[in-house]
């Protein structure tokens, strides 16, 4: 007994129900067949639930559990986080609400003093160049630029709730920005990070992609901390990293990544699977594949205790000509 | 397990804000909570992602479980109002057909407060099901669903096309639902 009698529809619900997308005369099939035969849904949804039972139900997960404290570690830090936040942005514009009002009184004392009258005086040696009461920050370094092309993929924080889901706080950031803030990602290694996730595909991977967000992170002593931008596919069940160039602090800062630098992290065997008990039999390095869905998008920062990191304007271009 | 692996009593801990012991019960629990929610959420990360969050939620209110109701059913149902949360939440766009099925996902879960105790015996029949099957079929079954390999690479490892594999899977999954409903219907009556 097949589920439509058709055998046609049968294979295109079967590669539905594997690859989780279709061309659109296919999905227009499938919508036609159930508006001409309501109770084909009810067999669909059968199916469909044995699928998703199939996936779950299989092999015990026991590092779940584990994972559930580390996560209730992390809400608990999350509520120690958000005060630390808004700590950290009051001090930082009360710091420029200072300079701003000692710089304004300067002006005023300046425009309100009376024009000294000349008087003969012995010449002076010269006074010397007054410095600078308050350091700027160093400059960013310049973005790598790259030729822009077509836009495959753009995020606007203000309609993040068409994602699937999001890792991550969305709140004001420096400077009047609505942005995604960092969550704490592994509290072992003193990173975070954000995630934004879409089942179906942000957008299908190709190795002429270059990704460009902003980022404003806050301040660290020491070695600067690492920055590591990562996708993930469904498909291949695995997640491929590339290393952000060194972050720049307490600036908004633009950052452009060439897609085609992105690589496996782990040593794997033939299996797909990682297996660091026994010498690995392919090398580390295998690129994602061309055309397959990516179905999330990390930033993560390693190396950095307890600050703020918030991204911005993520966007995907095809690299331009 | 001794006394203190005790369902009533690391209950009775959790209950006193014990994480450790909340932690046995989710080990205990977490199979048929992600069994569940993949029923209706089909992205392995997010079944674990949801899953951890109704833990995280029953966690937080242990002092309102009472005991009227087996632990098991009361977890599925904070189980049920996540994911009955997250397909209301799901604003993508989807297309026709998608949304036909989206729907009748969605009307599925709101409708099944009642009939989580079938819900949970069939996860468990599901379980033996699969045992029941023959070599050829739990192999594939196995290399899919177990070791995530694609229909392409079974199917080149076996010599078959893709379609056939396809189509075998289909077949697998219905022969699994009629044994799941067989048995939960047996177990039943």
């Amino acid at each position: 007994m097949t589920l439509t009698g058709d055998a046609e529809l049968d294979e295109i619900w079967g590669r539905y129900l594997t690859d989780g997308q279709l061309p659109e005369a296919d999905l227009a099939r499938l919508a036609d067949a159930l508006q001409k035969q309501p109770e084909l849904l009810a067999r669909l949804l059968d199916d469909d639930e044995i699928d998703g039972l199939l996936r779950t139900v299989n092999g015990d997960h026991p590092p779940f559990a584990q994972k559930f404290l580390e996560r209730l570690a992390l809400e608990d830090d999350e509520r120690r986080f958000v005060p630390l936040v808004e700590k950290r942005l009051v001090a930082r514009w009360r710091w420029v609400w200072f300079v701003g009002m000692a710089a304004a009184a300067i002006a005023v004392f300046a425009l309100l003093r009376p024009e000294p009258q000349p008087v003969a005086q012995a010449p002076k040696a010269q006074a010397p160049v007054p410095t600078a009461v308050f350091t700027q920050p160093p400059a960013p370094p310049l973005p790598l630029v790259l030729p822009l092309g077509e836009l495959v993929y753009t995020l606007d924080f203000a309609t993040l709730g068409q994602l699937s889901s999001v890792e991550g706080r969305l709140a004001d950031g420096p400077l009047g920005r609505r942005a995604l803030a960092g969550v704490p990602y592994n509290p072992d290694q003193n990173s975070f990070g954000v995630r934004i996730m879409h089942p179906p595909g942000l957008f299908p991977y190709d190795r002429d992609l270059v990704l460009s967000f902003e980022y404003w992170l806050g301040d660290w002593s020491g070695d600067p901390p690492q920055m590591i931008v990562a996708i993930h596919s469904k498909k291949r069940n695995r997640e491929y990293e590339v290393p952000a160039p060194t972050p720049v602090a307490v600036h908004w800062t633009s950052v452009t990544i060439d897609l085609n630098a992105l690589h496996d992290p782990f040593p794997r065997q033939p299996t797909g699977r990682v297996d660091f008990a026994s010498k690995p039999l392919l090398p580390p390095g295998a690129k994602p594949d061309a055309g397959m869905a990516v179905d999330w998008l990390k930033v993560r920062v390693e190396g950095l205790r307890a600050d703020v990191l918030f991204i911005d304007n993520v966007r995907v271009h095809r690299r331009g000509r | 397990m001794n006394d203190d692996d005790q369902e009533p009593h690391l209950i009775t801990r959790s209950r006193g804000g014990d994480r450790q012991a909340f932690a046995r019960l989710v080990t205990l629990h977490q199979g048929r909570v992600r069994a569940y929610i993949g029923c209706y959420l089909k992205w392995s990360d997010l079944v674990d992602d949801v899953a951890q969050e109704a833990f995280l939620a029953a966690f937080r209110s242990m002092g309102d479980y009472d005991g009227a109701a087996p632990f098991k059913l009361w977890l599925l149902g904070i189980a049920r109002h996540r994911v009955l949360r997250h397909l209301r939440s799901d604003g993508r766009k989807r297309s026709f057909f998608e949304e036909l099925l989206f729907e009748g996902r969605l009307e599925r879960v709101a409708a099944e407060a009642e009939r989580l105790t079938d819900r949970d015996r069939q996860v468990e029949q599901l379980r033996r099901c699969v045992e029941r099957l023959p070599p050829g079929s739990a192999g594939v079954v196995r290399a899919h669903y177990v070791d995530g390999k694609s229909l392409a690479e079974i199917a080149r490892d076996g010599g078959k096309k893709e379609s056939a594999v396809r189509m075998m899977l289909m077949r697998v999954r219905q022969a699994l639902r009629q044994c799941v409903e067989q048995r939960t219907a047996e177990g039943s009556a």
